[in-house]
């Protein structure tokens, strides 16, 4: 089996999909600890709906590099949701679903009524569940991911304390003179940059998976926040290179593997958790 | 304070680590280092005396490679192939045949297709398999534009009976 | 005694209406102020005002001889998430120092001494790394206090300080605010717990929808509205 993977690894288009998805598994995991904490998971769920929107509408339009509708109508999606989210709950909520689920529609549709190739299914298939995509990334498409990875990390690692500050407690952080808002919008931002580069790995309808899992794994153990973000981000790369090796190996699905993966160590912190009794839940 | 360090280096070890690969495109100089790796790369995809043996490989991987074919045909153009799947046939509006092997992906819903002419004069239908059946079809790796897009193409190609499965 | 807050004839409210006004007080070095009022009273808004995060709609809030609205030290009511926070105690109380910070991506040593030192002020130093949704109600008060003295050594904004703790942790609370209030540092409680305030505070401030009354301690409680707010709440207790 070890020679089969080292066989494997002499395939250029293994290594890309390796380094991509391990870079967007440490990504998404350093943003997760946040998203759930301040009751964000949805917008990255809304946020992922809307990207496959933008694809087809890039896909339609017929550009080559989709990049550049997808990730400003991303971005700007997020800033239009955590507008309305901070509003009102409620009416945050149903924005969310509404934006979210139109784009869905649309994106189907589009794919639908103008193929681009002869097979919509495969395209709807692969945006929705990542399925193979990450297989067939081209060097410039790594290049990209590894630019992305590159903002996305120095960004958290710069504003780490700021974004401790504003995810434990807004009103503490604003009568201090923190700007609140523009924090939350970096946060809105950098989450729809990684939701963007996520799609590649997991797929628009798993990327949620992505981000929270490791999250609220860590969070079951570790009693510190930067404890629970590293810890996340470990999780995150390992169950990412494992899920990725397997199905290279097995020749499954790389996001439902992924996603799998994650899922069993969120299911061994819960036990170990429950056994060691740390957690009073 | 270390552990942002250790997270920083390690993101630039990474970062290097892959920078590297994803700029030797255009570097000449680093197309020779990359020889030997290339070197390995062909050895696995060659067997059975073909120097793509596509039939040997799962499904996830033989997509990612079927991908890569049809993105870079310039490296694999003149190699020999192996191919298995299922046939097809497709006649276009001006009455020119097409006949290719459509290849599943493990989620059944990815299939890509390889178009391949076969050596010699064939009629369709009386010297084809039904479309949809299993087939194996060897032949020379070689691409041609249409409308700006590249496909893939075997030429000299000859379908052959399929292998035996352990599965 | 330096006048550090100089409230002016203020209204406060939104666009579509003033939640309280006639705002006429002064809140100077070493005082304790105590903010009483029922709920929907303009309490919160009142507290936003004084943080400088809400303007006022007319009269005037000054802050004075080099006091900034950025230099209250604020003790907000807690929220559900952070009950369920995962985070050491050190890490909060550090942020309390993060608008000394500036675009510095990390604390320095001398921030780090200001944090230990105040947690040594409140007790809670040998609670440093411990996880802070385990501590108890009074101790997680404790460490939201030691945060905002962390942000300022000048003012303290206390909101209801003393909400959802048992008795004794109240006493505690209240007692270690009178400590640091002797120690120099002016304190603002927004309560309604009329009776901390009478024996605590310096200065009453009672507001409705607009100012009852402001003046000091003893001049309150000899005012009909303090003789009357004092029963109902006694009322109310037993």
């Amino acid at each position: 089996m070890l020679d089969t993977l080292k066989e494997y690894f002499s395939f250029p288009f293994v290594r890309y999909a390796f380094v991509v998805g391990l870079l967007i598994a440490l990504c998404s995991s350093l943003l997760g600890v946040t998203l759930v904490l301040k009751r964000f998971s949805f917008i990255g769920d809304g946020l992922s709906h809307v990207a496959f929107g933008a694809m087809a509408v890039a896909a339609v339009v017929g550009l080559t590099d989709r990049m550049i509708i997808i990730i400003p109508v991303t971005v700007i999606a997020a800033v239009l949701l955590l507008r309305t989210g901070q509003n009102t709950k409620i009416k945050g909520d149903a924005a969310v679903a509404m934006i979210s689920v139109g784009a869905l529609a649309i994106g189907y549709m589009l794919m639908n009524r103008f193929p681009t190739s002869s097979n919509i299914s495969a395209d709807v298939c692969s945006t929705l569940f990542g399925s193979t995509s990450i297989l067939t990334l081209k060097r410039s498409d790594v290049l990209m991911c590894v630019i992305m990875a590159v903002i996305v990390i120095a960004v958290f690692v710069l504003f780490y304390n700021k974004i401790f500050s504003v995810t434990f407690d807004e009103n503490f952080s604003r009568a201090t003179g923190i700007p609140v808002n523009k924090y939350n919008l970096l946060i809105a931002v950098i989450t729809a940059l990684i939701i963007v580069l996520a799609m590649n790995l997991v797929g628009s309808l798993l990327i949620s998976a992505l981000i929270i899992f490791p999250a609220l794994s860590a969070m079951r153990l570790f009693k510190s926040f930067k404890g629970v973000i590293l810890c996340s981000a470990v999780i995150s790369v390992i169950c990412a290179a494992v899920g990725i090796i397997l199905s290279i190996l097995y020749s499954t699905p790389v996001g439902s593997t992924i996603v799998i993966a994650d899922m069993s160590v969120f299911f061994l912190f819960w036990i170990i958790s429950a056994f060691t009794g740390r957690n009073k839940t | 304070m270390k552990k942002y360090a250790f997270i920083l280096t390690a993101c630039c070890l990474l970062l290097n680590g892959c920078g590297n690969q994803a700029s030797s495109s255009s570097d000449t100089s680093q197309e020779t280092t990359q020889d030997p790796e290339a070197d390995d790369y062909f050895a696995s995809l060659a067997n059975d005396g073909f120097d793509i043996d596509l039939t040997q490989l799962n499904a996830n991987m033989m997509y990612g490679q079927i991908f890569d074919m049809t993105q870079n045909p310039d490296r694999y153009i003149g190699k020999t192939v192996r191919a298995e799947g299922n046939f097809t046939y497709y006649q276009d509006p001006a009455g020119k045949d097409y006949f290719s092997v459509f290849i599943p992906d493990a989620a059944a819903c990815c299939s890509q297709g390889i178009e391949f002419i076969l050596t010699g004069e064939h009629k369709y239908p009386d010297d084809f398999p039904e479309p949809g059946s299993l087939i194996t079809v060897t032949g020379t790796f070689s691409s041609y534009e249409e409308y700006f897009v590249n496909y893939p193409q075997l030429i000299d190609a000859e379908i052959v009976p399929n292998k035996e499965h352990d599965e | 005694m330096s006048e550090q807050i100089i409230c002016r004839n203020a209204a406060l409210g939104y666009e579509d209406g003033i939640v309280t006004e006639g705002l006429d007080f002064t809140v100077s070095t070493g005082d304790y102020l105590c903010i009483l009022g029922e709920n929907g009273s303009g309490k919160s808004t009142l507290i936003k005002a004084l943080l400088g995060l809400k303007h006022q709609v007319s009269g005037e809030i000054k802050w004075c001889s080099g006091f900034s609205a950025g230099e209250i030290g604020y003790l907000p009511q807690q929220t559900p998430v952070q009950r369920d926070f995962p985070a050491s105690v050190k890490e909060i109380v550090q942020s309390g120092c993060l608008s000394k910070t500036g675009l510095r991506p990390f604390y320095n040593k001398e921030e780090k001494k200001l944090c230990a030192s105040t947690m040594k002020l409140l007790g809670i130093d040998d609670l440093a790394d411990k996880c802070y949704r385990e501590l108890s109600g009074g101790q997680q008060q404790r460490v939201l206090l030691a945060r905002a003295l962390c942000a300022t050594r000048k003012m303290l904004l206390l909101d209801e300080p003393v909400t959802g703790l048992d008795p004794k942790a109240q006493n505690e609370m209240y007692e270690l605010i009178a400590k640091l209030n002797k120690q120099g540092i002016t304190i603002i409680m927004v309560s309604h717990d009329i009776h901390a305030a009478v024996q605590y505070a310096s200065h009453i401030l009672h507001i409705s929808k607009k100012q009852l009354f402001f003046g000091k301690k003893s001049d309150y409680l000899k005012t009909s509205i303090g003789k009357s707010f004092l029963d109902s709440e006694e009322n109310n207790h037993a």
